[in-house]
């Protein structure tokens, strides 16, 4: 490798550790691949596929959020995510169903207006522009991607999630329409709740343990048994002992721990995908041998696997910080020692 | 050499306790701290996310603004690759929200652009108006002395949304302050940490040499062991002596005596003495003081009953508006602490 293809490397953060949420399935390297078995992302896409409500469990950096990008993003036969974001001037969301039903319908009304604005304000045109593709607006937007694809649904989305019910009831049946009309399109709706913590263990939240119970025992109940839908909740190793959390075991069919990475091998599996995606090269493992060193990807292994299995921490924020060090080094490749002072200076413990 | 000292307090006000700003006079002011400030600017040059954590008084403030006076003496403006920093006061924010509202605000005014329907009432939406802005060129944010709660709320529960953006955050913190702000998952975020430690003597001295001219070596040896690498105390004992020459040893005792005696109150009674002198004083019921704290009033009300018996506070009564009067404990001066010291071995005898 050259010193300019490892300055075009560190040019677009190649080995950035918090990527763009929809960078993260061209990104991700399945467990599955690195493993050789099934038991993570086609385990989940199959349970969902059955309609079921999914733990993903790991700690924060072991790769839930990539995992569950790869199953459900951007566009993925079948599934249609639905990525619940906390809203944190309604705590209330976390707690009582009914409002995290209207929450729901909320994000995707703002989804459809952020995915196709005209769409969304001249409804009654959509059906006759079907099939030209929609004007998406350039502008920040976390909608999900299958819904620019889907303009007459879209349209029969902003419709039912335009009208303002009363009680908690009606909340509960436009919550439910919504994600029968996403399944009469052949989809299969997924609601995606990435990090349980964002929801329960930050300050905005009164009473965590009062939040705790009331999200595990009501909410993702109602996800079940009244909104009949498949989700996604990704969850800390830490919960599993919680009394608040194994009262919603019930409701949560299937149970997914995130694998360790399992060897150096697959540490360069995951560089080797990064940098072949910097540098534009389809030979992912040329592009490892010219990044990086072998016996550096070895060191790299050895320090994630010392530790709890943070790929986020241990591998890329390490890896991303010897490349700095390398290009200061004018070298031609990331070497051990680049490595081992990339560990000490990013070592936080 | 002690008049000079008394001099410079009068005409200059060159030893003010306040933090520095990024201005070259003030610039000129700011001692050591380079090794800290390489390795944010090393963090910020990767597109990190970065936290400074000091006690209070240890300079976090003159540190970024030093950063910030810096860069500006690096700036091109045919280099647009460089990041520009923005400075964003946090204390007193009550909600992630309110963080958001100063951090857009500060973008608007820099890009000299506000929005002209007004900034969006959410945080969502006030994100997504920072990650439109953030296209527009490179930015970090500095959000200095960010409060701990609604801090933790902005990078924990709204963390993946902030990562989504083209923005880089520059946050400090004081070390109370750290552990709720850090509460998972904002912890994270901030994938370098940069830890204040304390000055060491020299860089002590050489504050006062800057700010105070030509003095004995023995007053600035005495005056930094009683600082203790704090650069806020070591102004404010410096500033607080009001004598000549004669006086200076005696002060010095007492001061150090009276640090000694701080520490030797407790852990709980010591941080609560660092965070009255940076109010200046406070009830067992501000609340400023109780969020620092952590603690509810009655935890309040016992410690600050252990300094007062402990004779290292004053207490004063305040009566503002309806309602009994006020309890206000303030940390007794070196002279006060020497004083009451005197008098009580006058007692013994």
């Amino acid at each position: 490798m050259s010193r300019e293809s490892l300055a075009q490397m560190q040019e677009v953060h190649a080995f950035d550790p918090a990527p763009r949420r929809s960078e993260l399935h061209d990104l991700h390297v399945p467990f599955d691949e690195m493993t050789g078995g099934h038991g993570c992302e086609q385990s989940l896409g199959d349970a969902l596929r059955r309609r079921n409500r999914v733990a993903l469990v790991g700690i924060s950096g072991s790769g839930k959020s990539s995992v569950t990008q790869s199953v459900l993003g951007p566009l993925v036969e079948g599934l249609a995510p639905l990525p619940i974001t906390v809203a944190i001037e309604k705590p209330e969301i976390a707690q009582d169903p009914a409002e995290f039903a209207a929450h729901l319908v909320r994000l995707v009304g703002q989804w459809v207006v952020d995915a196709m604005p005209k769409q969304a304000s001249r409804g009654s045109e959509i059906t006759t522009r079907r099939g030209q593709g929609g004007t998406r607006k350039q502008r920040f937007s976390i909608a999900p991607g299958w819904l620019s694809a889907k303009l007459e649904l879209a349209y029969e989305l902003q419709q039912a999630s335009a009208q303002t019910p009363l009680s908690s009831g009606q909340r509960m049946d436009q919550a439910r329409q919504l994600l029968d009309l996403i399944r009469a399109d052949d989809l299969q709706p997924v609601l995606v709740l990435d990090d349980t913590d964002k929801w329960l263990n930050t300050t905005w939240q009164p009473d965590a343990t009062t939040v705790r119970s009331a999200f595990f025992g009501r909410v993702i109940r109602v996800l079940a048994e009244d909104l009949s839908t498949a989700a996604v909740v990704a969850v800390h190793p830490t919960y599993l002992a919680d009394a608040e959390y194994q009262s919603a075991a019930g409701f949560l069919d299937t149970t997914i721990h995130v694998p360790a990475i399992p060897s150096p091998a697959a540490v360069g599996q995951i560089l080797g995908r990064r940098a072949g995606l910097a540098l534009d090269v389809e030979d992912e493992q040329s592009a490892l041998d010219q990044a990086i060193a072998h016996d550096a990807v070895g060191e790299l292994y050895q320090y994630y696997a010392r530790h709890a299995p943070d790929m986020r921490r241990r591998v890329l924020l390490t890896t991303h910080t010897a490349l700095a060090i390398a290009c200061d080094d004018d070298a031609d490749q990331i070497q051990t020692r680049h490595i081992e002072i990339a560990i000490t200076e990013t070592n936080n413990d | 050499m002690l008049t000079l000292l008394t001099e410079s307090i009068v005409s200059y006000m060159t030893l003010s306790g306040r933090p520095l700003l990024d201005t070259r006079p003030d610039n000129e002011l700011f001692v050591d701290r380079a090794d800290e400030l390489g390795r944010i600017r090393a963090a910020l040059d990767q597109g990190l996310n970065c936290l400074v954590v000091g006690e209070r008084g240890s300079g976090k403030t003159s540190l970024v603004r030093a950063l910030m006076f810096q860069a500006r003496q690096h700036e091109d403006p045919e280099d647009l690759g460089l990041p520009r920093l923005l400075y964003v006061r946090s204390a007193g924010a009550l909600s992630a929200t309110e963080l958001l509202g100063r951090a857009a605000g500060a973008l608007a005014g820099y890009q000299g652009d506000p929005p002209a329907g007004g900034w969006p009432g959410t945080a969502a939406g006030l994100i997504a108006e920072l990650g439109e802005r953030a296209q527009r060129g490179p930015v970090v944010m500095i959000l200095d002395d960010a409060a701990a709660d609604a801090g933790n709320a902005l990078f924990g529960a709204l963390r993946d949304e902030l990562w989504s953006i083209d923005l880089r955050w520059l946050v400090t913190v004081a070390t109370a302050d750290s552990g709720t702000l850090l509460r998972p998952p904002a912890d994270a975020f901030f994938e370098v940490q940069v830890e204040l430690e304390p000055l060491s003597v020299d860089a002590a001295k050489e504050i006062l040499r800057l700010r105070m001219g030509s003095v004995d070596d023995r007053l600035l040896e005495e005056a930094a062991a009683i600082g203790g690498g704090n650069p806020r105390r070591l102004l404010d004992v410096v500033r607080e002596f009001d004598g000549d020459s004669s006086e200076w040893s005696e002060f010095a005792t007492a001061a150090q005596q009276r640090q000694q005696a701080l520490i030797q109150a407790g852990r709980s009674a010591h941080m609560l003495a660092v965070e009255l002198e940076a109010l200046g004083g406070a009830s067992a019921s501000d609340d400023r003081l109780l969020s620092r704290m952590g603690w509810t009033r009655a935890r309040a009300v016992q410690v600050l009953g252990e300094l007062e018996k402990a004779g290292l506070v004053t207490t004063s009564s305040v009566k503002a508006g309806q309602g009994r009067p006020k309890k206000i404990y303030k940390v007794v001066s070196p002279a006060q602490f020497g004083q009451r010291q005197l008098h009580a071995t006058g007692r013994a005898v």
